[in-house]
């Protein structure tokens, strides 16, 4: 595209437009409310809910160990963190990893958060009425606690985070993984793998799962900036399994349009952490790629086999026709 | 798909043409002008008589503003079951007279008059000589004659003429106070008369120095009171001309017009417990349209046909979708980020009521306390209603002191603040508080200004005299403002801010 001056503050409209990229009104009258029903958000926006059908799917997800949905129910705490090390306590319907605390070990009486801070039962219990309170959730709505299994995520992608576990975001239309990108955590990003807060997004190559580009606070990126370590041409692993995962979430929700959230287990591979019914524009900026070609083409797709592709038919065309068609479209 | 959006435009061609042809037909034939006429303001006064009848028979006299066959009013009656009649007492004072028969408990009468702002500046000229009256004193208790004396003394001393010696005097006994006499005459007249003793010490001093001197009320043209007590007022005869001076402390800003003469304003009988409220309102329209469109049929009816007292919540009510008209262009169209969704709306209501700056300061002041308490707050591990709850409450304790240090330091600005929305208030500091734990203070500050920014267009929108025209006289425009809404909802473009955003990509 010829570079114009303005470019430095502004891109015209027409110019975004012939980009293909995707804006927020966009997203919310093209893709989320004709495609999303308001009946399945339900199933997405409890996290429990979301649990339970995955388990049923025999989908793999961080094992539940017990939940909290009731004063009188924070005296079984003490009883069902017995025995357990490390866990993470989350609120049912939070959203943006708020509320999120994760305990990674015990010595003694105390439990031991991340960052090596150490919590009483009495701080843990707090927690969990700040969670019933609605504290964490939109609009101060009364909510879950749950407690369920910790994760340590795989040694490879955790090489490129700064404390806080590394996540794999997957857009999925119809069913097809449209794009694809990692979330590190930075120092500012304070362990979290949340892009505004300072988080880098990396985006990954559908075909390979190799990253390709990476941003952090607007700036393409080369490095991570507190580790110094390289973010890009990095190969994520077991890539298969994840876009496998992220076709079952589809499968799972009956969503057309969703982002799964997926974590990289050390040893027990990748596993669902959330589905997420309004997935965000960043992506498209981690891949400096506009999404709307990918989603017409997903659509002629759609179009042409009348939705009868089955999932490793949709995977198989995501990794394929998708991605080659851009390159011949870049070609000419 | 097609069916839906041909279910859209339908819908959108429906509303915009019922409410342009509405207004359309509004403006042919009831001659209602489109466009404000800023030359020719009128103002409609409300006058409310309240009082408990006792069970028999009741009859209440209303003392009316005098006018001239030549002056164009347009005056409307309204009770319940009353006889009405006018009668015009000596020197022309017009009086209104309601009367029924057995009537108990609570009873309210209405009298409507509106008028062209030139009538009601003549209402105040008053004609005609005064009688002359001699120097005279007074009786009463020693100590207040000896009291009254001396201050007529110092008063005469002081001024030239009637004029410079009924100021002097007002000065004296309202203003100043630091006369020992004017003090224990304040007080003594208040004792023994109650209400009213203002305009019986004016007219004992005037008396005195033989002034001849009428009473008279009066009402303020000020919108924004809503409903006023009526103001005491002393007419007097300086030797050319008759002059007037208010007998009471302090009133209300505005202009003040005489609304009636006489020693009365009321009387009734058969009754207890009466009072008089006075509303004003300003129309936009000239008069005739407004009688016509009082008799329209409900359909082509507007705001203006209901009392005067109502019309000014209906405003504000009509005026909120053009607010909200403004929010939802800004977060469709530019993309401006904001704490809620209509909180600066509510805002906005609040700036029409309170000047803007003043208005600005405040928020600001109560954002910025109320956020450094909720820190505080925090802290203390609170839970989220009892939270927001508690930060109500500073909030309030924040108003009221505002309003206290403010008013000691001689402004009238913290006492205006009685429509902020508090409530919205303090979700509003809970939220960014929540977005500065979270996202930073970059994060919270710019959401609180872009909160402000929209407040105040959406403030200045509602506030063109044009928009509070056709809020006023145009309700079914909202019919346009509906259809427009919707049409946004449907915008799938780009937002200004994503312009910025995304500007990476336009470099590749």
């Amino acid at each position: 595209m010829k570079k114009r001056w303005w470019h430095r503050y502004f891109a015209s409209p027409g110019e975004l437009r012939e980009l293909g990229v995707l804006g927020i009104n966009d997203r919310n009258g093209r893709y989320l409310l004709p495609n999303n029903p308001r009946r399945l958000y339900r199933s997405v926006d409890d996290k429990l809910e979301t649990k339970r059908l995955a388990v049923e799917m025999g989908i793999p997800v961080p094992k539940l160990y017990g939940s909290i949905s009731s004063p009188i129910e924070m005296g079984r705490l003490g009883e069902l963190l017995e025995g357990k090390d490390s866990f993470v306590v989350k609120p049912a319907r939070g959203s943006g990893g708020k509320g999120v605390l994760v305990i990674q070990g015990r010595s003694g009486d105390a439990y031991l958060k991340g960052s090596g801070s150490s919590l009483h039962l009495d701080d843990i219990r707090f927690h969990c009425a700040n969670i019933l309170g609605g504290l964490f959730s939109l609009g101060g709505r009364r909510d879950v606690a749950m407690i369920e299994e910790y994760i340590a995520c795989s040694d490879e992608v955790m090489a490129m985070s700064y404390r806080g576990a590394p996540d794999i975001r997957v857009v999925m239309l119809h069913g097809y993984p449209v794009m694809a990108m990692l979330r590190v955590a930075t120092k500012d990003s304070d362990g979290r793998a949340n892009l505004h807060q300072g988080a880098i997004g990396i985006g990954i190559a559908l075909d390979s799962g190799v990253t390709h580009h990476a941003i952090c606070k607007g700036q393409s990126i080369r490095e991570h900036p507190d580790l110094e370590v390289p973010v890009i041409r990095q190969v994520i692993p077991d890539w298969e399994l994840v876009l496998k995962l992220a076709g079952l979430c589809y499968e799972m929700t009956g969503m057309g349009f969703l982002g799964a959230d997926i974590m990289l287990g050390k040893d027990v591979g990748p596993m669902v952490i959330e589905v997420n019914a309004r997935p965000g524009l960043a992506i498209q900026l981690a891949n400096r790629e506009g999404i709307k070609k990918r989603f017409k083409r997903v659509q002629e797709e759609v179009i042409r086999l009348k939705g009868t592709a089955t999932m490793e038919e949709r995977i198989d065309f995501s990794r394929g026709p998708l991605l080659a068609k851009k390159r011949a479209s870049e070609r000419q | 798909m097609k069916r839906k959006r041909a279910l859209l435009w339908t819908l959108v061609v429906g509303l915009l043409v019922l409410g342009i042809g509405l207004a359309v037909h509004k403006v042919r034939a009831y001659q209602v002008p489109f466009f404000p006429n800023a030359t020719i303001v009128t103002w409609t006064v409300e006058a409310m008589v309240r009082f408990e009848a006792k069970g028999g028979e009741v009859e209440v006299e209303l003392g009316l503003p005098s006018l001239n066959e030549k002056q164009i009013a347009r005056q409307e009656v309204a009770s319940l079951g009353y006889g009405y009649q006018e009668k015009t007492r000596e020197e022309q004072f017009r009086r209104g007279i309601w009367s029924a028969r057995d009537r108990k408990g609570g009873q309210r009468l209405f009298y409507q008059v509106t008028l062209t702002e030139r009538d009601l500046n003549s209402l105040n000229v008053r004609e005609g000589e005064g009688e002359t009256v001699k120097e005279s004193r007074l009786g009463g208790e020693d100590s207040e004659i000896l009291a009254r004396e001396t201050l007529w003394q110092y008063c005469r001393d002081r001024s030239a003429g009637p004029e410079s010696f009924v100021n002097e005097v007002y000065n004296l006994l309202f203003k100043e106070g630091e006369r020992q006499e004017a003090r224990f005459l304040s007080r003594s007249y208040r004792d023994r008369l109650g209400e009213g003793w203002e305009a019986r010490l004016l007219g004992d001093f005037m008396q005195m120095e033989g002034i001849a001197y009428r009473k008279a009320w009066g009402l303020v043209l000020n919108e924004e009171l809503g409903s006023q007590r009526p103001v005491p007022l002393l007419e007097y005869y300086d030797g050319r001309r008759w002059m007037s001076i208010e007998a009471v402390a302090e009133r209300e800003p505005g202009f003040l017009v005489v609304w009636s003469r006489g020693d009365s304003l009321l009387d009734l009988r058969g009754g207890q417990n009466s009072q008089v409220y006075f509303t004003a309102s300003k129309n936009q329209a000239p008069i005739a349209a407004l009688e016509r469109l009082a008799d329209a049929p409900l359909w082509a009816s507007s705001i203006a046909a209901l009392p005067v007292n109502e019309r000014r919540v209906f405003r504000y009510i009509a005026l909120i979708p053009i607010g909200v008209l403004v929010i939802v262009f800004l977060r469709n169209f530019v993309g401006l980020n904001m704490l809620g969704t209509f909180m600066p709306v509510l805002l906005a209501l609040s700036f029409l009521e309170i000047p803007l700056i003043p208005a600005l300061i405040m928020f600001s002041a109560l954002l910025g306390a109320g956020l450094i308490f909720r820190f505080f707050l925090s802290r203390l591990n609170l839970l989220v209603v009892p939270r927001v709850a508690a930060c109500v409450v500073v909030v309030s304790l924040l108003m009221i002191i505002f309003g206290l240090s403010s008013w000691r330091l001689g402004l009238t600005l913290g006492l205006q603040v009685t429509v902020f929305p508090m409530v919205v208030l303090a979700w509003s500091i809970e939220r960014m508080s929540l977005l500065w734990d979270e996202d930073g203070p970059k994060a919270a500050l710019s959401q609180a200004g872009g909160s402000l920014l929209a407040a105040m267009l959406a403030y200045f929108v509602m506030n063109i005299m044009v928009v509070s025209y056709w809020a006023q006289y145009f309700p079914e425009l909202l019919f346009v403002i509906l259809a427009v809404i919707i049409l946004i909802g449907r915008y799938t473009g780009y937002r200004v801010a994503e312009l910025v955003r995304f500007r990476k990509f336009a470099s590749l």
